[in-house]
């Protein structure tokens, strides 16, 4: 059984959440809380330990770089994947630097976000192949 | 720290001072202990440089060895039309690299900045791509350094050529780039972009015509009229605004349209607008040079120019062209047709209407049978004959209407015909003496009461004794009655259908029926067909049909109008009662109809005469009589050949009569797209008697078909 | 008396000397900066050594490179064994080369051209 990450969405404009929910869901995973800005993302993340979190750039107030600076110093573990538009390729680095795991490129697509989650936890890849193998079974 | 040579030497050189300073010499014991000593040094000086030798060999060797692999490798990345090469974190190239990267980023590369090189001019980029690898190389974690370097730029531009790049991480501190040159993909690109464009642009146009020729028009009266903006009574900003308002609103139209090129030069003007605006110093004058040193009258010409490569100018030609379907101008011509019959004052206004109507139709009959010529090239094609260019010769003054088409379609037999059956292969021509391109030709002549269709060809001319066999074999005709008729009646056997003088049935002419339908057509038009052909010279095809007013034929030049009503009904019903003789009851005609007008009261009818009214927008009489022994053929096939009893055979006679009449007269007069015009009453047996009191000075159509079983006579007109 | 163990370099052999099993081994690459530093240490070893000795001797030399300072370094071993081998104790010694290197096999057979009466074998690894 492919196991099911809980996942922690990060961008304040709602429109983006509401896509980001949809698609998440339809590669299996589960959004197991929203924040719609850095600070806010912070005490979520302690609240609900997500498996991984989703994170956008640019928001008020703290930004997404600084918000995964934070979040990492009280979890050195975390899993973020940054979601960014072009042109923002700098600010990427920078997250990368502050220990972003990965990103994706606007518009965000069900393939994309499968491709940067597998990159992070590829055991579920084989998971997912295992499961298919099961079902022709 | 002394070896044990150098020891030895110290305490032989020791041994000799003392023996020196006492006196005495060497003896013999201690020289040659000496000399052991010096020969196993020397064994071993030799013995060492022996082997060093060898070692050098061996390394010349080795080395040898990876000059060659060097060169070997050097020559594979050279060869991949790729270019390869790697730098560290200190961002010089290598020396090794592939020549294709000459190619790309220009000669001399070792040792330069991989990032001037790249981004010469763009300094943001470099400092990117700079930072970007330094941070690859802190940093631990290969997934992250993997996102890192996927945020490096996949493509640049280098010396106005369009490079691929691809980044990979060799060792910690060194990296690779892979260029691949993709200006040609890029170019492709472009250009298929551009072809989509110009296809929107079609489509658009195509789907929104008007739009399109109003934009135009409206365009091409803006461009023409300049001097109209700048009017000197508004000041300069008052005229910029409403010039810069007229633009941006034309702009937006001919983007609608997909017009780029417009919308690019509008757009240029627009900016210089736009700056315009800004500038306090710009005066109407200003406005006025910038208008007089726009070409705006060419601004369109480009996009046009591409809409008539692909649509042809044609197109532009239909703006002021309707689309009219054929049912809409059918049914108006009916309509005005039976105006026609119905309003006996403004007759000569209908039928100028419906000569209009006509002329708008635009088919003469030259244009109708101009298809055959190159229909002709296409057959003779493939069966591999030569056939002449050709044209149609005569015929633009005769339009044809709707009903015409079948038979104009049927045409197409003879055609096929000639250059299947009748002409010859080009070496056979040859060999008899014939042109190699045989000539096929089509002419039209027009006369005062007919046309004809004669379509001749130079070929081998009909085989009569293969036609003549063919009709033996299908037992048409017995060997006496063959011998007993003439040419031209031989001729006619062409017509008769499921024959062929073909050996095989070929695709194209192989059943015969062909030919039969081309009779069967113009026999519905009252007209008729004669053939003449010489063995090995060539047939003459004559098809002549009668014209007279709406019902087959219009002559524009015609100036005949007689008796209208009765031309109407008159044609239809002869036709009918044509082909139901031959086609519905296999009766064979004799003779072509014969025409008359005659007055009720000097001439006489046959037996069995019926008679029938038709009232509605025409006030026309029908009256069909008989031979005997026709009506008595018709009888045996109605009634399938059983026998009738006598003295029921009047009455049957009576009833036959009606029953025909009615068929003829009623499929005649249907007129699918207008049922609501024509009332028919019943049939009557009419006595000669009555006819006569009928009688009007109005002169009467009068009919006669003449077939193998007696003549049928019909009157029509108004009695 | 120990077991004489010097670890490899990139430029000095492995010298494995056994007292227990009278195996002596020299492996690797000989290139040192200064070759008689560093062999003294062996051949001091191996004059203690080869007075007590009573079984047989093996000695292995595995080098894939030596520059002309070890080679008369080697001489001066098989010499020092050919010595001790006329003296009558039992030594054999095993120049260990690669199959696919020519050039070891000579330089073996050049070294065995001059200890006639020392048990010198090319063996095959």
């Amino acid at each position: 059984m492919a196991k099911k990450l809980n996942i922690l969405i990060v961008d304040d404009a709602k429109i983006m959440r509401v896509n980001l929910i949809r698609s998440i869901e339809s590669i299996g995973h589960k959004v197991i809380a929203e924040a719609n800005d850095g600070k806010s993302s912070i005490t979520a993340y302690e609240k609900y330990k997500p498996d991984l979190v989703t994170m956008d750039i640019t928001m008020p107030d703290m930004d997404g770089i600084t918000a995964v600076k934070k979040i990492k110093e009280i979890d050195p573990q975390l899993n973020a994947i940054m979601v960014t538009s072009h042109g923002q390729e700098p600010m990427v680095m920078n997250a990368l630097k502050a220990g972003a795991k990965g990103y994706i490129l606007k518009p965000i697509s069900a393939e994309k976000l499968k491709e940067a989650i597998g990159k992070i936890f590829p055991e579920l890849e084989n998971e997912v192949v295992d499961d298919l193998l099961d079902e022709e079974e | 720290m002394l070896s044990k040579e150098e020891l030895l030497i110290q305490e032989y050189e020791n041994f000799l001072n003392l023996r020196e300073q006492e006196g005495l010499p060497f003896s013999s014991k201690e020289v040659s202990t000496l000399l052991k000593a010096y020969k196993r040094s020397t064994k071993q000086l030799n013995k060492i440089i022996k082997i060093s030798d060898k070692q050098q060999d061996e390394l010349k060797e080795v080395s040898e060895t990876l000059n060659a692999k060097s060169l070997k490798v050097q020559s594979l990345l050279d060869n991949a039309e790729q270019g390869f090469l790697s730098f560290g974190d200190d961002f010089i190239i290598d020396a090794e690299y592939s020549k294709e990267c000459n190619r790309l980023l220009g000669p001399a590369l070792e040792g330069k900045d991989i990032s001037d090189v790249l981004y010469l001019q763009d300094g943001a980029k470099k400092h990117f791509f700079k930072e970007a690898l330094i941070n690859v190389v802190n940093e631990e974690s290969e997934l992250i350094k993997d996102s890192m370097i996927s945020l490096l730029p996949n493509e640049v531009i280098v010396n106005r050529r369009a490079i691929k790049v691809d980044y990979k991480i060799l060792t910690n501190k060194t990296f690779m780039i892979v260029l691949t040159n993709i200006t040609k993909e890029k170019l492709l690109e472009k250009k298929i972009e551009k072809e989509q464009e110009i296809l929107k642009m079609i489509v658009v146009i195509v789907s929104e015509p008007t739009q399109f020729y109003e934009l135009k028009d409206d365009f091409e009266r803006f461009a023409k009229n300049k001097r109209v903006f700048v009017n000197p009574n508004f000041s300069f900003k008052i005229n910029l605004n409403e010039l810069y308002r007229d633009i941006h609103t034309f702009k937006g139209n001919f983007s609608q349209l997909r017009m780029q090129n417009c919308v690019k030069e509008l757009h240029n003007l627009e900016s210089k607008l736009s700056v315009m605006n800004t500038d306090e110093n710009c005066t109407n004058q200003d406005l006025l040079d910038i208008l007089n040193t726009s070409d705006m009258n060419e601004w369109m010409d480009k996009d046009l120019f591409i809409i008539k490569e692909i649509l042809g100018i044609e197109f532009f030609d239909k703006q002021y062209k309707l689309e009219v379907d054929d049912k809409f101008i059918f049914n108006i011509e009916d309509k005005i047709t039976y105006l026609l019959q119905a309003d006996n004052q403004h007759m000569n206004t209908y039928e100028g209407i419906l000569n209009e109507i006509n002329k708008a139709r635009g088919t003469t009959l030259n244009t109708a049978l101009s298809i055959y010529p190159k229909l002709c090239q296409e057959i003779a094609k493939v069966q591999n004959k030569r056939v002449s260019d050709f044209k149609v010769i005569g015929g633009e003054d005769i339009l044809t209407p709707m009903h015409f088409k079948p038979f104009i379609k049927s045409l197409v037999h003879i055609f096929r015909n000639a250059i299947d059956h009748g002409i010859e292969h080009p070496d056979e021509r040859v060999e008899i003496g014939k042109k190699e391109y045989s000539s096929i030709v089509c002419l039209i002549e027009s006369n005062k009461d007919n046309f004809k269709i004669i379509i001749s060809d130079d070929g081998a001319g009909i085989n009569l004794e293969k036609l003549k066999d063919k009709v033996l074999k299908a037992k048409l005709f017995t060997e006496f009655e063959l011998s007993n008729m003439s040419e031209s009646s031989l001729l006619e056997l062409v017509f008769i259908d499921s024959l062929s003088t073909n050996d095989e049935i070929t695709k194209l002419s192989g059943r015969g029926i062909g030919m039969g339908a081309v009779k069967s057509e113009i026999e519905k038009l009252s007209g008729e067909i004669k053939i003449e052909s010489k063995q090995g010279e060539g047939s003459k095809f004559i098809l002549k049909i009668p014209t007279s007013l709406h019902g087959t034929l219009i002559n524009i030049a015609s100036n005949e109008r007689d008796n209208i009503t009765v031309e109407y009904i008159l044609s239809p019903v002869v036709n009918r009662a044509t082909t139901y003789l031959q086609s519905d009851m296999k009766i064979n005609i004799r003779n072509k109809a014969t025409f008359s007008y005659v007055l009720i009261n000097e001439t006489s009818i046959k037996d069995y005469c019926s008679y029938i009214h038709i009232s509605g927008l025409v006030d026309v009489s029908v009256c069909i009589s008989y031979d005997q022994f026709l009506l008595d053929k018709l009888l045996n096939e109605f009634n399938q050949g059983y026998p009738i009893k006598k003295e029921d055979l009047a009455e049957y006679r009576e009833s036959i009569s009606k029953e025909v009449i009615n068929i003829i007269v009623g499929n005649a007069l249907f007129n699918p797209y207008d049922k609501t015009v024509l009332e028919i009453t019943t049939p009557y047996i009419l006595e000669y008697d009555e006819l006569v009191s009928h009688s009007t000075h109005h002169k009467i159509a009068h009919v006669i078909i003449d077939t193998e079983y007696g003549e049928m006579q019909i009157l029509v007109g108004k009695f | 008396m120990d077991n004489l163990e010097i670890i490899a370099t990139k430029s000095s052999p492995e010298i494995n000397f056994n007292r227990e099993t009278n195996i002596l081994s020299i492996i690797g690459e000989s290139y040192p900066e200064n070759t008689t530093v560093f062999y003294e240490p062996v051949f001091q070893w191996l004059e203690t050594y080869i007075d007590t000795v009573q079984d047989q001797v093996t000695v292995n030399v595995e080098l894939i490179y030596f520059n002309s300072s070890s080679s008369k370094v080697l001489m001066d071993l098989f010499e020092f064994f050919e010595d001790h081998s006329e003296e009558g104790k039992n030594i054999v010694v095993n120049w260990i080369y690669d199959e696919e290197n020519d050039a070891a096999l000579e330089y073996g057979e050049e070294f065995a051209e001059d200890v006639e009466s020392l048990t010198f074998n090319l063996v095959e690894k």
